[in-house]
């Protein structure tokens, strides 16, 4: 049951801070802060459980009918993963207090910020794939509304836009990966998916499973070819910048990755595609954060390259290759929130983060610096650091790799090149930033930031040099303890040790650092901001250009597709009523059939040789001769209703039905009186108009409706706009310009439109005044009308 | 019979299909009443075609289905005329208003150029 509490410790947490006034900080942080902490607390809590029983489950029915509990799920994997969920989340609270500024609004900040956190949890305590999926999305819905928390800012808005859309299409394919697995394993219970490793990995479905699902990883994670998302993210505020896009959110990759490691591990397929897009995010990130001129976007590549190298990891096939990815996801949250909150610091008390404004600032702030120093050193790899334990074993896994040829000699290669670049935009990063001569040109005077805000960073420098020197006492039991519960019985032994004697990883790592060194010793001087090789290709670029020709596609199938037209679209539902009418002719044919038929009736042929001509002539006369075509559909109605008579129809009906019911409908149109009249003929346009009588305008209502009536004799009724009066100009003669159509109906004006169109006040009139047909611009004698109507 | 019923049906479903794609409005009108009768005609056809037998049973005359017709397509028939009729109605506002706002009874609101 404590589960289901961290769970929903956030999620209330977050409810609770949407409703506090907005200018509540130390509420807000109070209560952020003491969330993170319970849950952390709940999670430390239940690691003697973890460690004793293995796995740690709670279920809910949810739709029992279809056999899907809600059901939560603890191994040692999850646990880190929790742990490090909510102790980040605490720590960033802290950070964040003192980060953001009085004006920002925090409740939505804490808000959006706990119930990111509770996602997070969710994807990693799920236990069920539908779960997992669905707080896969919650995630990155949640990163969304932090990314352009800022809103304001077009750049904010725009990154978070950009990130949703990568996220959210990678997680619509994670969601039918989750269903094939769920399909092959007969379940979606994820234990009974990791049971049915077998099953799964020879079905032939397992391409496809296999595509989705490390796609959706793979967007989450910011790995190559959708990496482009993670720098433009780095918009957000950065407190969550250190939470989500460095420790939390593109973990969840790598994340379920490793959690379904045992299920989709160990073919070739699986080495091409996760090694293969690891590689080369390693490499690619790397090299353009040495290019980088912001702080964060510095971070940002190298957060792509260091997950890079995790999925490469994973992609290797090797169960050490997993310990390795494993440690580095910890190693690597600790030491890059602590530099996200270091450039969060230098940002916050300079006014910038443009590495090539800033200089000296180790002068102004010493502790900052040594605390990025430390972290940033841990970034690279130096002995004595967490990440030179995680970057040892990556070394050795690339040498041992059971890999044919030229594999075998690439992979390391590519390796110490990446740990190069690493060197090398880590010492970019601070050397730039806090030494070199002290510049005076900052839009602020830097300081040492109150202490509450470096706090959290020298507990994370704490940590990383904790466990960069005393691995197997500090992170050792845990790391067991997680890969333990994704290996099962394969896990193999190995040794957390900072000396693993003179060998050839160690000989890789300072061929890396002289390298790392040399390379910015000899691009010190380079300041521009374009990347030299990789300036053509920009993930970005083909982001836009695939979303405005979607839309211009979209909008190139609406042009064909669709037109406003009626007559168009009428026809396009006829005809596929017809297709959908003559698709079954088309398997069965069409036969007379054996049935017998009734003996024609003369009279019977006789009914329908009149109603098919009226119908016909009707059809024919509609345009022009309305009333009689009116009449004539009435024929066709009455042979109708005669019809049902003959065929038995009910004496009932016969008395009260069909027979009124028919001939009705004629009836109903021309029921508005004038309606009664003749329709217009022929000869309408041809004829001059008649003049217009003062006395027809007096009572404002048209007592003459143009030309061509065969009956001059004015409608009383109101109705008289019936449509038994054509509009169609005559054939071949069109009213010029500027000249009135006698033929045409008087408009009806809006009140308003009119107003407007006149611009005076004396012109407001009744409606009705508007139908008299001088009423139109180009009478002269309306306005004398008008102001008799007055 | 048979025949000659079909081909009054094709013939007025036919008349009020050409009428719908008309563009006036009264046009239009006049096709769909057109094309409800046609299709009255052919639900009432799909009960079969019989002369002299009632659809409602009588008491005196027993309860042999020899007897009767097929009361469904009858019913059915009955209630689509109601609804066409109210439609038609309906149809038939709608249009004078737009007849009257717009100055054009056009389908589409405006005449277009090439009308």
């Amino acid at each position: 049951m404590s589960l289901l509490l961290i769970l929903l410790l956030p999620f209330v947490g977050s409810l609770c801070a949407a409703f506090l006034p907005s200018n509540a900080r130390n509420a807000e942080a109070w209560l952020a802060g003491m969330v993170a902490l319970a849950a952390a607390a709940l999670v430390a809590s239940l690691y003697p459980q973890v460690a004793a029983e293995g796995v740690i489950r709670t279920s809910i029915p949810w739709a029992p009918g279809l056999g899907l509990d809600f059901s939560l799920r603890m191994d040692g994997y999850a646990w880190l993963f929790a742990m490090l969920v909510t102790v980040m989340g605490a720590l960033v609270v802290v950070y964040a207090r003192y980060y953001m500024s009085p004006d920002d609004p925090v409740p939505r900040f804490f808000s959006f910020f706990l119930a990111f956190m509770g996602a997070m949890l969710g994807v990693v305590l799920s236990g069920n794939l539908l779960q997992i999926a669905m707080f896969w999305e919650l995630t990155s819905l949640a990163s969304f509304m932090l990314i352009a928390y800022w809103h304001h800012r077009v750049d904010a808005r725009r990154g978070a836009r950009m990130a949703l859309i990568v996220t959210g299409t990678g997680g619509l394919a994670l969601l039918g990966g989750m269903l094939l697995l769920g399909h092959m394993a007969g379940s979606y219970d994820l234990d009974a998916v990791l049971a049915a490793a077998d099953t799964i990995q020879n079905h032939p479905w397992y391409p496809l499973t296999l595509i989705l699902i490390v796609l959706g990883a793979l967007t989450k994670s910011a790995q190559f070819p959708f990496h482009f998302w993670l720098p433009h993210a780095m918009a957000a505020p950065t407190p969550v910048s250190a939470f989500l896009h460095s420790a939390t959110m593109v973990k969840a990759g790598v994340f379920l990755l490793a959690r379904f490691w045992p299920v989709l591990a160990g073919t070739d397929l699986w080495f091409w595609i996760v090694g293969g897009a690891g590689l080369c995010s390693l490499l690619i990130g790397a090299y353009l954060a040495l290019f980088q001129q912001d702080m964060k976007g510095v971070l940002a590549y190298s957060t792509i390259s260091h997950l890079g190298l995790i999925t490469l990891l994973l992609g290797m096939n090797s169960p050490l290759a997993l310990v390795a990815a494993v440690f580095h996801i910890v190693n690597h949250a600790t030491f890059k929130a602590s530099l996200f909150m270091a450039a969060g610091i230098v940002d916050h008390e300079t006014g910038t983060r443009n590495m090539q404004r800033l200089s000296g600032l180790y002068r102004a702030m010493p502790i900052t610096a040594t605390l990025a120093v430390v972290a940033a050193a841990a970034m690279a790899g130096v002995p004595l650091l967490n990440g030179f334990l995680s970057k040892e074993m990556f070394f050795a896994e690339t040498i041992f790799l059971d890999r044919p040829g030229w594999q075998r000699i690439g992979l390391p290669l590519a390796a110490t090149l990446a740990s190069m670049f690493s060197v090398a935009y880590s010492l970019r990063f601070i050397h730039q930033v806090f030494f070199g001569p002290p510049t005076d040109e900052l839009p602020r005077a830097p300081h040492e930031p109150t202490r509450w805000m470096l706090l959290p960073s020298a507990l994370l420098v704490l940590a990383c040099l904790l466990v960069g020197m005393l691995p197997g006492v500090t992170v050792g039991p845990y790391l067991q303890a997680a890969t333990d519960s994704i290996l099962g019985s394969d896990a193999p032994p190995y040794s957390l040790a900072v000396w693993h004697g003179l060998n050839l990883p160690l000989l890789m790592s300072t061929a890396a650092f002289i390298g790392g060194v040399a390379l910015y010793r000899a691009f010190l001087w380079r300041t521009g901001t374009e990347v030299p090789l990789l300036e053509r290709i920009d993930g970005k670029r083909t982001f836009d250009w695939l979303q405005t020709t979607l839309m211009s596609g979209a909008e190139q199938a609406m042009r064909w597709l669709f037109s406003p037209r009626l007559q168009m679209q009428l026809l396009v539902l006829v005809l596929v009523a017809l297709g959908g009418a003559l698709l079954p002719l088309l398997d069965t044919g069409s036969s007379w059939g054996t049935r017998e038929t009734t003996p024609l009736h003369p009279a019977f042929a006789l009914l329908w040789i009149v109603g098919a001509a009226c119908a016909l002539a009707a059809a024919w006369q509609a345009k022009h001769h309305r009333f009689a075509a009116l009449i004539l559909s009435g024929g066709a109605g009455l042979a109708t209703s005669l019809t049902f008579v003959w065929f038995s129809a009910p004496p009932t009906h016969r008395r009260s039905g069909h027979r009124r019911a028919d001939p009705a409908r004629p009836a109903l149109v021309a029921a508005p009186r004038s309606a009664l009249r003749p329709g217009p003929a022929r000869d309408g346009p041809g004829a001059p108009a008649p003049p217009a009588r003062p006395a027809d305008r007096r009572c404002g209502r048209p007592r003459s409706c143009g030309a061509g009536l065969r009956h001059p004799e004015p409608p009383r009724h109101r109705w008289h706009f019936a449509l038994l009066h054509r509009t169609v100009p005559a054939p071949g003669r069109r009213p010029q310009r500027g000249q009135r159509d006698p033929g045409r109906f008087p408009r009806l004006r809006h009140p308003r439109r009119n107003h407007r169109a006149r611009g005076g006040r004396a012109d407001r009139i009744r409606p009705a005044a508007a139908l008299s047909p001088g009423a139109g611009e180009h009478s002269p004698a309306a306005p004398a009308a008008r102001a008799e109507c007055g | 019979m048979e025949i000659v019923f079909a081909l009054a049906i094709g013939v007025m479903a036919g008349s009020g299909v050409w009428l719908l794609l008309r563009p006036r409005t009264f046009q239009v009108i006049i096709g769909l009443s057109l094309l409800a009768y046609a299709v009255n005609l052919f639900i009432f056809g799909m009960g079969r075609l019989r002369v002299g037998a009632v659809p409602v049973i009588d008491p005196l005359k027993g309860s042999s289905p020899d007897l009767y017709t097929d009361p469904v397509p009858q019913a059915l028939v009955l209630t689509a005329i109601v609804i066409g009729f109210a439609t038609t109605a309906l149809f038939l506002v709608v249009l004078l208003a737009s007849r009257g706002l717009n100055g054009t009874d056009h389908v589409d609101g405006q005449e277009t150029e090439k009308e």
